[in-house]
């Protein structure tokens, strides 16, 4: 990790951060209330399948609650220009499901989809 | 379909973002408004944002965030302190620990922001040792930090150093107290002492110290970077912001949840929550912990922010939530809060060591059987008498759960203690299991049931529960499919 040492370097380090994301993300919830479910599992099933198939655009992510406790483990993919889609109740076998149909093949595994009922304030810019 | 209730601001980058690399944090604008602060803000100018903001703190107590900050910057000291209270301790609120878990680095920005708006260069996380998962990923955040040259000395080369240690708390709920868990933070019993001196004159090691809950750090960079007046748009006309609610308990969807104040019960409950678990009836949701109280249907629509709360005979409290049904027994939740204080009373102050503990035996009285009316009229003079004379916020508090529900739940007190029954059936020395000789078959399910083989009769013939040592669990009320079962 390089120092940073001004304002306009930390400008700089989020510029050249966000033209580099053109990955897909899947983002898997690992709190301690996903791991409890069995998110650990679940991302080494994804982590694993993402390596068999040999996958290279693809990041997975260990992040924390989502907060819909009510169907852990769940599992998050964002493509770039495309809305999120969030699944939940997944385990290691619905994870390849995932993989397989959505990641590979871009259909949506609809019966594991979770309505995302929240909007996050869009807050990265700092106001001039 | 629930339309989009929730705003997510301190929960911004939670289940977004790998918490574990610091980049992911800066990606999302993470620094950027530490790096704006200390660019181009006085700290008196901090101050004035965070006022304007209407920021109040997310604890429990609701204190304006920036008032706090200029108390301690008025304050002169050799040294100050920020700590950030992380002692999450109310049973049922984990918010605490998800924004640790996933989004560490905004805490230690906040922190940083708070202490150069102060003049203060070090900072302790309290956080109870219990958060395992929590402390890795803050001890790695802040690792990184450094590395960074995000804290530590001269940060962005402006000049402003500013420290953050990681202090592990026992998990003593008393410890949420500030007077205490900075007692606590100095190695000493977490007991609280008499105010004043405020934190802000005399905290840590004598020094102006300010204590801010996690919630409430992690709205402090969104406030910057969204702008005071954007944040002060959000939520009803004293409370301003959002609040993160752990809902728990009888409802279809339990989970982590962020509204902008003002948002009603209803909304919280139907809309978000999806509603009952198995359809059943609406009793009560209980809100502020063990500090707080029940609140009944009656007030399912008002706009909750601090004041409405309060006005209602609840609190905010740290946002645990939890929903009830109509199988809840409104006796036995305040019994089983008090059983919470007067476990977690740190026994200085008599009216919280023993008032509550005297409280508690009433309450256990009734749930036996045993109550009188009187026994009602103890629970309110006496609940009232503790919550005037007690230290600190424990024992100021600790009778809420008892007075809430005796105040919009009367009658049940009223059953218990005259007809000596239990409308919800929970308290099981008033509860009555029979079998309806007329509707049983003799199937034997309720016998093979029975854990402690009380139920006698031959296949296909009424069969007979023994009252001497049925131990009223409920299992044969469960297993009869013929409803031959009376509970009373």
């Amino acid at each position: 990790m390089i120092k940073i040492k001004s304002f306009n370097e930390l400008k700089e380090l989020k510029e050249s951060l966000n033209a580099q994301r053109e990955h897909i993300r899947i983002i898997v919830g690992m709190a301690t209330c996903g791991m409890a479910a069995g998110a650990g599992e679940v991302f080494d099933s994804i982590a694993g399948e993402i390596m068999r198939q040999g996958l290279k655009n693809v990041t997975v992510v260990r992040s924390g609650c989502m907060g819909a406790c009510h169907s852990e483990p769940t599992v998050e993919i964002v493509k770039p220009g495309e809305d999120p889609v969030l699944y939940g109740n997944v385990d290691s076998s619905r994870a390849k499901v995932i993989i397989s149909n959505h990641i590979m093949r871009g259909e949506i595994v609809e019966e594991l989809v979770l309505e995302k009922n929240y909007e996050t304030a869009s807050l990265g810019e700092v106001e001039q | 379909m629930s339309g989009h209730k929730q705003l997510r601001i301190a929960l911004r980058n939670c289940g977004v973002i790998d918490p574990e690399n610091i980049l992911e944090y800066i990606a999302r604008g993470g620094y950027m408004a530490l790096g704006k602060i200390l660019d181009e803000m006085a700290p008196e100018d901090v101050i004035d944002e965070l006022k304007k903001s209407g920021l109040r703190g997310r604890g429990g107590g609701g204190f304006p965030t920036g008032l706090k900050l200029e108390f301690a910057r008025r304050n002169e000291g050799e040294r100050k302190y920020i700590i950030c209270n992380a002692d999450e301790g109310d049973p049922g609120a984990f918010m605490d620990r998800s924004i640790l878990e996933g989004d560490p680095q905004s805490i230690l920005e906040a922190m940083a922001i708070c202490g150069y708006a102060v003049g203060a260069n070090e900072g302790y996380v309290y956080i109870r040792a219990e958060y395992p998962l929590a402390i890795e990923r803050l001890t790695i955040a802040i690792r990184q930090a450094y590395e960074a040259g995000l804290i530590g000395d001269d940060i962005m080369g402006s000049g402003f150093s500013f420290d953050i240690k990681i202090k592990y708390g026992a998990g003593a709920f008393v410890c949420g107290e500030e007077t205490a868990l900075i007692s606590s933070v100095e190695g000493n019993r977490g007991e609280p002492h008499f105010k004043p001196p405020f934190p802000a004159e005399k905290g840590l090691w004598g020094m102006p110290t300010t204590v801010n809950n996690v919630e409430t750090l992690a709205n402090i960079p969104s406030i910057f970077n969204m702008g005071a007046g954007r944040f002060a748009e959000i939520g009803t006309k004293t409370s301003k912001g959002t609040k993160v609610f752990a809902l728990a308990g009888n409802v279809n969807k339990v989970g982590l949840v962020e509204v902008p104040m003002g948002t009603t019960l209803r909304e919280i409950v139907y809309d978000i929550g999806d509603g009952i678990v198995g359809g059943k009836k609406f009793k009560a949701v209980q809100t502020g912990g063990p500090s707080g109280g029940c609140i009944p249907e009656q007030f399912l629509d008002i706009p909750i922010d601090y004041e409405s709360l309060k006005e209602i005979g609840s609190m905010m409290g740290s946002g645990g939530m939890i929903i009830m049904d109509e199988d809840t027994c409104m006796v036995d939740i305040a019994k089983y809060y008090l059983e919470f204080t007067t476990d977690e009373s740190c026994g200085k102050c008599t009216p919280c060591r023993i008032g509550n503990k005297r409280l508690y035996e009433i309450l256990c009285k009734i749930t036996k059987g045993e109550g009188t009316e009187e026994d009602l009229d103890s629970l309110k003079e006496l609940g009232g008498i503790i919550k005037d004379t007690s230290l600190c916020g424990l024992g100021q508090t600790a009778p809420n759960p008892v007075l809430s529900t005796m105040k919009y739940f009367y009658d049940e007190y009223l059953s218990h203690v005259r007809d000596k029954k239990c409308p919800a059936g929970i308290c099981s020395s008033l509860t009555r299991y029979e079998i309806i000789a007329d509707k049983c078959i003799g199937c034997t399910m309720c016998a093979k049931a029975c854990p402690t083989a009380c139920i006698s009769g031959k296949v296909r013939e009424p069969h007979k529960i023994d009252q001497a040592k049925c131990i009223k669990c409920g299992a044969c009320f469960k297993a009869c499919k013929f409803d031959a079962i009376l509970k009373s």
